[in-house]
């Protein structure tokens, strides 16, 4: 069972309508509305309004314009729809966009049409004339359009001795920001001013939120400088006067500047890496630039020029990420890259110079690469078993035709024990075997021999054919005593 | 013969986007990241003396479980929370509250923050808005932000119910971000 409230101003009604507005309640909660008609005691069945959300209902009203004339501009001020106390758009008055059509009185009125901030300044009017406007009021998001104020109409001023500067720019470089104008007169000194971008969005006067630009103050050129650390990222208004000592001309056109726009793109670092038949580029990030504030805070897209080094044609495309592959690119070709990046928003965009052309050459195709890889394993794998097979077959030639001179086997494996006994022992001391030799009456000799490996036999058989002969050392001497005592003998 | 180099990469280039959607990407900006920042430079009282102001919000459950927000619908819903936190701050409540400095530096961030995504929604055309969706998200939004500006009038703008709200917001802005990090993708 619903809990139904009588609706305040709508008791007792006797037209077919009624105004419920001091009604508190919530814009955004859904209401539901029931009406009936009553005579006396007699009352009809309720009527059910279908469930609505009030906010969503409301039409937009007109919002309440103020005008000021200067002699080629009229200065707005407008206030958004409803009251102070409105409910409605209590948490929408700084939402609101606001269109403005103007036009001259005169027969020949042209329409103009502006989006305008509710601080703001309609500009390249004609002095003395009147111009009349109508203002509305939009929520895009709720795509809501209001109703237009009442028209209402100005005269300009005068013209004024001195005209604004005009045609200001805004220009930077890694450091500074350069103001630029234009001014028709010489000898005159200007001044800068700026002011909080979001400042606009409410009504009311801004006189004195205008702020100084130091570096800007009494300037005698069409222009001035001053440095990229004045200002912290976001949106500011600047305006300049003219001044030639005895009159100040009015401000000029309040120029949008913001600091984004403004930022300068460096040119990326581009590497280059082949890859089979391929090429892997690699974008990097800029080399760092003097005042590090330089920071990118869009997303980059990259422009990349490529091309063949010996062709002119050159292909571009236009890339987000930084570390892509040209495939399937002819082997053995040197190929070039050079690439810029860039900011592709809806507001503005803008690019870097192209970075260093780097050029690179692609390595040898796929297939004679696999063809090249496959033929080094089967090497690899043949090898072994080719140079096994041609050991035996040498050996077996060795053994048919050039036999070896060596011992039997047998004598060979008991000349080998020895040996290994031999070699064991030989570190410790050298073996002496003391051999007698008896072969003639009239010499015994002794002789000495050291065990060698493998001399033994052939040492007896040289002793046994000197035996016949005589020893050379002893025999010489021996000889020569005998022959001397022989002849002294005689004499007596 | 060798197809020309264009052709070749034209055919067999990695990294190509094939299903990139169309329309309006919202501006991936640092700025959301700054304007972080500068919220938590603002503190003044420390939410541990604040503790017995606290409230829940009760921020809309609609986004929490939002990972069927259509990319409009998200935009749609950056664009109001953006509009919220802005207003609330930009109040003489709010300028009575915070170091001017600061604050300025923090609407200014806001400020270039809704002025890229209005460049952004007015390239839609009507047939890409999703009326109905939009409308349920932003509308929650919209009671969301309502009940924290009733919540400091309640409590006169007291330095700790500003206090509990720069927490609150803080919280919003990492939804944003989360938000925004989704949709670039």
């Amino acid at each position: 069972i619903d809990d139904w409230i009588k609706l305040p101003g709508c008791q007792y009604v006797t037209s077919t309508q009624c105004d419920f507005s001091s009604l508190q309640l919530n814009v955004y909660d859904e209401v539901k509305l029931r009406v009936r008609a009553e005579k006396g005691n007699d009352t009809s069945p309720w009527y059910e309004v279908d469930s609505f959300i009030p906010f969503q209902k409301a039409q937009i009203g007109p919002p309440e314009v103020h005008l000021e004339a200067e002699d080629r501009a009229v200065i707005l001020n407008i206030s958004p729809p409803g009251t102070q106390d409105s409910v409605m758009w209590a948490m929408d008055s700084s939402s609101f966009t606001y269109s403005l059509v103007i036009w001259k009185n005169s027969s020949s009125g042209e329409k103009r049409t502006e989006t305008v901030y509710p601080r703001d300044k309609i500009y390249k009017l004609s002095p003395e004339t009147t111009y009349c406007l109508k203002v509305r009021a939009r929520l895009h998001v709720q795509r809501k359009v209001g109703l237009y104020s009442p028209v209402s109409c100005i005269n300009t001023t005068v013209e004024n001795k001195l005209p604004p500067p005009e045609n200001i720019q805004i220009d930077s470089n890694n450091w500074n920001y350069i103001i630029k104008w234009d001014y028709k007169y010489e000898n005159m000194t200007f001044q800068a001013q700026w002011l909080y971008g979001y400042l606009k969005k409410f009504p009311g006067k801004h006189e004195d939120k205008w702020k100084q630009l130091p570096d800007c103050e009494n300037v005698k050129t069409t222009q001035c400088v001053f440095p990229r650390s004045t200002f912290s990222r976001g949106i500011y208004f600047v305006r300049v006067q003219a001044s030639n000592g005895n009159n100040t001309s009015l401000w000029s056109e309040e120029k949008r500047f913001d600091t984004e726009i403004q930022t300068i793109i460096l040119p990326p670092l581009i590497n280059l890496k082949s890859v089979n038949g391929s090429l892997r580029v690699y974008i990097g990030a800029p080399k760092e630039s003097e005042n590090k504030s330089v920071d990118q805070p869009y997303r980059l897209t990259y422009e990349i020029n490529f091309w063949e080094n010996t062709s002119d044609t050159k292909s571009k495309i236009l890339q987000k990420k930084t570390d892509f592959t040209f495939l399937n690119l002819k082997p053995l070709t040197v190929y070039c890259v050079k690439a810029r990046a860039l900011i592709l928003e809806e507001k503005w965009n803008k690019s870097s110079d192209f970075s260093d052309t780097v050029c690179e050459k692609t390595k040898p195709g796929n297939t004679s690469r696999t063809l090249l890889i496959a033929g080094i394993c089967i090497a690899l794998l043949i090898l072994p078993a080719v140079v096994y097979v041609v050991r035996v077959l040498w050996r077996c030639i060795n053994y048919v035709f050039f036999p070896s001179s060596k011992p039997p086997s047998a004598v060979d494996e008991y000349f080998s024990e020895h040996l290994l006994k031999n070699l064991l022992l030989s570190t410790s001391a050298e073996q002496i075997e003391r051999c007698f030799v008896i072969e003639n009456t009239n010499t015994v000799s002794a002789a000495e021999e050291t065990n060698h490996a493998g001399e033994d036999y052939k040492k007896y058989g040289s002793q046994t054919s000197q035996d016949s002969g005589n020893y050379s050392n002893e025999d010489e001497n021996s000889g020569s005593g005998l022959s001397e005592e022989v002849l002294l003998q005689g004499a007596v | 013969m060798a197809l020309p180099v264009s052709v070749l990469l034209a055919l067999v280039m990695l990294g190509s986007c094939p299903a990139c959607p169309l329309g309006c990407d919202p501006p991936l900006r640092q700025g959301n990241q700054e304007t972080i920042t500068l919220l938590s430079q603002m503190e003044r009282i420390s939410i541990v003396s604040c503790l017995k102001d606290r409230v829940d919000f009760r921020f809309p459950q609609i986004l929490v479980d939002g990972d069927q927000l259509e990319k409009t619908q998200a935009t749609a819903v950056l664009h109001e929370m953006l509009q919220h936190i802005f207003h609330l701050f930009s109040t003489t409540g709010s300028r009575a509250a915070w170091d001017e400095t600061l604050l300025d530096k923090f609407l200014l961030g806001l400020y270039q923050q809704l002025d890229d995504l209005e460049t952004c929604l007015g390239k839609e055309t009507k047939a890409e808005q999703s009326a109905l969706g939009s409308e349920n998200s932003t509308l929650a939004v919209k009671r969301y932000f309502q009940r924290i500006s009733l919540y400091l009038k309640e409590k006169d703008y007291s330095g700790c119910a500003w206090e509990v709200v720069r927490v609150e917001i803080r919280r919003c802005l990492l939804f944003m971000n989360k938000l925004t990090g989704k949709l670039s993708k």
